[in-house]
């Protein structure tokens, strides 16, 4: 066993919960569901106790897993997502508007409509501030490819924002 | 080029986006979680782990007694005749225990036996011929007068018993005392 184990395990929990939480919502669309398999995966990993290269990476690996596997077992039906603070408490944080983005509103939905897949690079990009070495190892595709996907995804956000504006 | 650091991407739009705070946990997954790393196993090695390191030891263990337990059987019954242990030391055989016609029998392998017959290719280890009764590899006797007969040692397994005379009732000594026949035939 490595040594504190559990207690690097309890770190890396602190620092990325609401990321590990919404990633697994983003899912399941269930924040019952995405706890729960945030639960069971972690404890997995505690008793794995298993040496890994990345321990932040096979985190947020095993709650994908976990949560991938609920899914296909209940053949979960994604309901309206609530990824964000803003829209639980309908309050907004950072203010109305972000450095001349728009209403945060706008682009809360902007990124809900996205693919799950989609709304998951930016959640690990941008929210979790993974690498996309990590975010590779997290979804089992090349560091390039996660790259890729990632530029296309920024492109067609601020193009759909555009788009807001103007009309 | 790095793509972490690639200029192409905006790096205000994604301040914008940092800037939305994700949904806070639950305070029961917080408890959960907390209990969870509390109680996280502190040994050495996982319950999983310690089951699996019991699981080899005891299969191994389990291997290590069939090898022994073979090998003792291997070298007892799988002896060549020439090396099988007499019962009946190297005198001659009792009268009783001397094949049908009555021909005084030695109890050593000779050369010629050993020469005409290849015994390891018939019956290279004992064999169960009943329930209760072991035959051995066979044993090769010569008599006096140059015949040779192949012959079993069996072990039959009997329980002894006593009869009371005066109340005629039997009374168990032993179970399963081992009984060894010699006998030039193997349909004992």
């Amino acid at each position: 066993m490595q040594p504190g184990h559990a207690e690097r395990l309890a770190e890396i929990y602190e620092q990325y919960r609401r990321a590990l939480v919404a990633m697994a919502f983003n899912i399941l669309g269930c924040r019952h569901r995405a706890e729960d398999a945030v639960h069971d995966a972690f404890a997995r990993v505690v008793q794995s106790q298993r040496l890994v290269e990345d321990p932040v990476a096979y985190c947020f690996r095993a709650v994908r897993n976990a949560a991938l596997n609920v899914a296909r077992k209940n053949r979960v039906q994604q309901r309206g997502l609530e990824l964000y603070q803003s829209s639980q408490t309908g309050e907004v944080v950072g203010g109305d508007d972000v450095d001349g983005c728009g209403n945060l509103e706008v682009l809360v939905r902007l990124i809900e409509s996205l693919p799950p897949d989609q709304r998951e690079l930016i959640l690990l990009k941008i929210h979790a501030n993974l690498t996309f070495v990590q975010i590779g190892e997290i979804q089992n595709v090349p560091m390039k490819t996660v790259a890729t996907r990632y530029r296309r995804v920024i492109e067609a956000l601020k193009a759909k924002l555009e788009q807001v504006h103007e009309s | 080029m790095n793509p972490e650091n690639d200029p192409d991407i905006s790096v205000e739009f994604e301040q914008a986006i940092k800037k939305l705070a994700l949904a806070p946990t639950s305070s029961s997954l917080e408890s959960r979680m907390a209990n969870l790393f509390e109680t996280a196993p502190a040994s050495e090695s996982s319950p999983r782990k310690r089951q699996n390191h019991r699981r080899i030891l005891t299969t191994s263990l389990t291997i290590a007694a069939s090898l022994l337990v073979g090998f003792g059987a291997g070298t007892w019954y799988g002896r060549l005749p020439g090396t099988w242990p007499s019962p009946l030391g190297a005198g001659a055989v009792a009268e009783s225990m001397a094949p049908v016609d009555g021909t005084a029998i030695t109890a050593e392998p000779t050369a010629s036996a050993s020469q005409t017959v290849a015994p390891t290719t018939e019956l290279p280890r004992a064999r169960m011929v009943s329930r209760n009764t072991t035959l051995s590899a066979p044993l090769w006797l010569e008599s006096k007068d140059g015949r040779v007969f192949r012959s079993y040692i069996a072990t039959t397994k009997e329980d002894i018993v006593e009869i009371d005379p005066t109340t005629q009732k039997k009374k168990l000594v032993q179970r399963h005392m081992p009984r060894l026949v010699i006998s030039n035939s193997p349909g004992i």
